[in-house]
């Protein structure tokens, strides 16, 4: 069927685009995903270098007349992750709340120096978590629309950092502990100046450190308040740390010749770390969490052998993600405090 | 060591006996230890074996050279928050002096509202929004707290198997729609992304509010691109993004908060509770109704701030004029250039190209209605709009087609032909 339209003030230039009568998608387990609609025109396969610097995402026809928004990367590379899509999806299936899936009633009473431990190692966390969420929200900009995925798990991110200080600020309040003095934090992050710089620096290094340590929350968690909540956000953790690996990852695999660029921000971060705005170096968080994984002051033996076992951990998992990207000849040149910790 | 004699009355307040006290001053731990660990109550026979590990152990990392500056006074402590209907939420943690936000933020780095920066660790970041009045909405806390309780899947709270067939026009016109809006939401995470690294960490309730926002956006991209090429496979043309520049033009963040907050969302949210009437099938519905409600806490929290900004902000009476007016002529320049959203409510409404002109009527009432919600809105934040908007807005209930400002088009019209 042909059909014709006369109307004064009508175009209808938008109606008489192609439409693909190929593209088939269809609802399964997971409903409609991202990935499912990947495909055909819209696809982002073989698409390298983004096109038009509008802000018309893949498959949208830009308007010709559109100003230029100049501050996008446009080869693939340098934001792209072959997990975008997918940990997006998952972003939004594992979403929780703060204020209604934490069991607030079971911190019940604790001793004071436990107490404080745990609001200083909050204080902290409260401190540093949305750092990870201005400077993802920086670079979100930078993401051309044709690689729209990676903007849209960034976004994810920063909800998920939102929901970590927030909780972490209420774990520090709600029992009556309160906020403790605040040490260097994580301000130095905002020094970012390239997108795979931060997915290095803050995905594959920094918040793999703090992954390592919720993951251990099961330790220094007192309660069930406490064990879930370091449970879901490492959960979340696990994402952006899972973004930042494929992320790398493709970049070494389609940029070769930035792994020395790569090594360089390595160089440098892993020499800060074993400083005192490291999580587990710095006193004042060591202290907190060695209180809290040997059960008291008392204990401070066995739980600065238990810090020590953590700091062991997060340098093999760090080892292991540098691994996976790519980086596995890191080991050589690896700052010497860590490179011990690590099992070969 | 020798405790002086105001630490020693300290010690026996705390339940320490005379013997304790004489044992801590004859072991290797410092003063500052005993003086933190007198900040916090501590059973003192759990003290004695403390004193046990440090006499073995002077050398040990976290022996003598222990800080504690944990234990040190900072925040204020003994609150007991109680939970809301809700759960635990930001507004009921945030009491006592933790419920105080300054209208002047004073520290320079990421330390949360309620404590202080250890001595010698505040390394200045780059933020430059210190003034409460630059950001800050009655309620934004709670705003933050009903984003995260009202969130939605698109992948599978949305009826996806059984999207009905529509017509090919009326399936175009609405991935038509999709395109439009899902377009801005690229640009709206953009713009507020950018933003969250000027906001200082005083006002933490905004930088968590606009993560919200950011979320939502993305979750409008996903869902509206699914919708588009779930029908046939193609998602449309992008607005020409006047719009948009309106919001990258904002040289402050209540100039960019307007533009996208007040003048667009007010558009916005009009446009999607509209498509109760335009969109042509429950699953559509659907998806609008529940942009709406996103939609509706970003246009919230953009009146809110402005309301705050125009009570407390030094000259607000002159800048707001000025502000509107901007993001205003933005939304005109979009509405009088670009053809394809207009369009295609337009089809929609008509249900199809053949009764276009029913179409292009009901889109003049739904201008009409975007117009009134916008100044009626504005009013109730104590801004009088009405009379004093972009010309554009108001004469576009009467010529939806904003033909009057396309002489071209009215006089040649245009032929459309499409394949199907």
């Amino acid at each position: 069927m042909v059909t014709s339209i006369e109307n004064p003030g009508l175009y209808f230039d938008w109606l008489n685009l192609e439409t693909d009568d190929e593209f088939q998608a269809e609802a399964g387990r997971k409903g409609i995903t991202l990935a499912s609609i990947n495909q055909r025109m819209a696809s982002v396969e073989g698409h390298d270098e983004a096109d038009s610097r509008s802000f018309a995402p893949r498959g949208v026809t830009a308007d010709p007349r559109s100003g230029a928004h100049s501050r996008q990367y446009r080869d693939k590379g340098d934001v792209w992750s072959e997990s975008a899509m997918l940990l997006y999806e998952e972003a939004l299936q594992r979403q929780w709340s703060s204020a209604r899936d934490i069991p607030w009633d079971t911190i019940g009473d604790q001793p004071d120096d436990i107490e404080r431990a745990m609001c200083t190692l909050c204080t902290f966390l409260t401190q540093v978590e949305f750092i990870a969420g201005d400077v993802p929200g920086r670079f979100l900009e930078t993401v051309h629309p044709d690689f729209f995925e990676s903007q849209l798990f960034l976004g994810t991110q920063l909800m998920d950092e939102a929901r970590h200080l927030d909780v972490f600020r209420k774990r520090a309040l709600v029992n009556g502990g309160g906020l403790s003095p605040a040490g260097l934090g994580a301000v130095g992050l905002l020094a970012l100046d390239d997108f795979t710089e931060m997915t290095a620096i803050l995905h594959l290094f920094a918040e793999g450190l703090v992954q390592s340590l919720f993951r251990m929350g099961e330790l220094i968690g007192q309660n069930e308040a406490e064990k879930r909540m370091f449970r879901l956000s490492a959960q979340d953790e696990s994402r952006h740390l899972a973004f930042g690996v494929t992320h790398t990852k493709y970049t070494v695999e389609t940029q070769p010749w930035r792994k020395e660029e790569l090594h360089h921000y390595l160089d440098v971060n892993e020499r800060v770390q074993n400083t005192q705005a490291g999580l587990t170096t710095n006193p004042i968080t060591g202290e907190a969490l060695a209180v809290l994984a040997g059960g008291g002051i008392e204990h401070l033996d066995e739980g600065y052998n238990l810090v020590l076992l953590m700091r062991k951990k997060q340098m093999n998992e760090y080892y292991h993600r540098l691994q996976v990207v790519g980086l596995g000849d890191r080991l050589e040149r690896m700052a010497p405090e860590m490179r011990e910790l690590i099992d070969v | 060591m020798e405790l002086s004699q105001p630490v020693k009355m300290r010690a026996a307040a705390r339940g320490w006996s005379e013997d304790l006290i004489a044992r801590v001053e004859g072991s290797p731990a410092p003063v500052s230890q005993i003086e933190a660990l007198l900040q916090i109550n501590i059973d003192p026979e759990r003290i004695g074996k403390w004193l046990d590990f440090v006499e073995t152990n002077p050398d040990h990392p976290f022996g003598t050279r222990a800080q504690f500056v944990m234990f040190q006074p900072a925040g204020e402590q003994g609150l007991k928050p109680t939970p809301s209907e809700d759960g635990m939420r930001l507004t009921d943690v945030d009491i006592g002096s933790y419920a105080n936000v300054p209208d002047v933020w004073d520290l320079q780095n990421d330390t949360p509202r309620g404590t202080r920066p250890v001595a010698g660790l505040h390394m200045p970041a780059g933020y430059s929004i210190y003034d409460r009045h630059e950001v800050w909405a009655d309620g934004v806390g709670d705003l933050y707290e009903d984003a995260i309780r009202d969130r939605w899947i698109p992948a599978t709270d949305l009826d996806w198997a059984n999207l009905p067939e529509l017509s090919s026009e009326v399936e175009r016109a609405t991935g038509q729609v999709c395109a439009v809006y899902s377009t801005y939401g690229i640009a709206e995470q953009k713009i507020i992304s950018k933003w969250l690294e000027e906001i200082s960490y005083g006002f933490h309730e905004v930088k968590l509010f606009l993560a919200t926002q950011v979320y939502d956006a993305g979750r409008k991209v996903e869902a509206l691109r699914k919708r588009a090429l779930l029908g046939d496979g193609l998602i449309g043309k992008a607005p020409l993004g006047d719009i948009v520049n309106s919001w990258y033009a904002a040289l402050t963040f209540t100039d960019m908060m307007v533009a996208l907050n007040v003048v667009y969302k007010s558009y916005e949210v009009t446009a999607f509770e509209a498509a109760a009437d335009w969109a042509r099938t429950d699953f559509d519905r659907d998806l609008f109704s529940r942009l709406a409600g996103d939609s509706h806490r970003h246009l919230e929290y953009g009146l809110k701030h402005l309301e705050w900004y125009n009570r407390y902000a030094r000259r607000a009476d002159e800048h707001i004029g000025i502000f509107l007016a901007k993001a205003e002529a933005g939304l005109a320049s979009e509405m009088a250039q670009s053809n394809v959203e207009r369009e295609a409510l337009a089809v929609l409404y008509a249900d199809g190209v053949e009764r276009i002109e029913l179409g292009v009527e009901q889109l003049g009432k739904l201008r009409e209605r975007q117009y009134r919600d916008y100044v009626t809105r504005l009013h109730q934040a104590g801004i009088h709009r009405h009379g004093d908007a972009v010309g554009i807005l108001p004469l576009a209930a009467q010529d939806p087609l904003l033909a009057s400002l396309n002489p071209q088009a009215l006089v040649e019209g245009n032929v459309a032909t499409r394949q199907s």
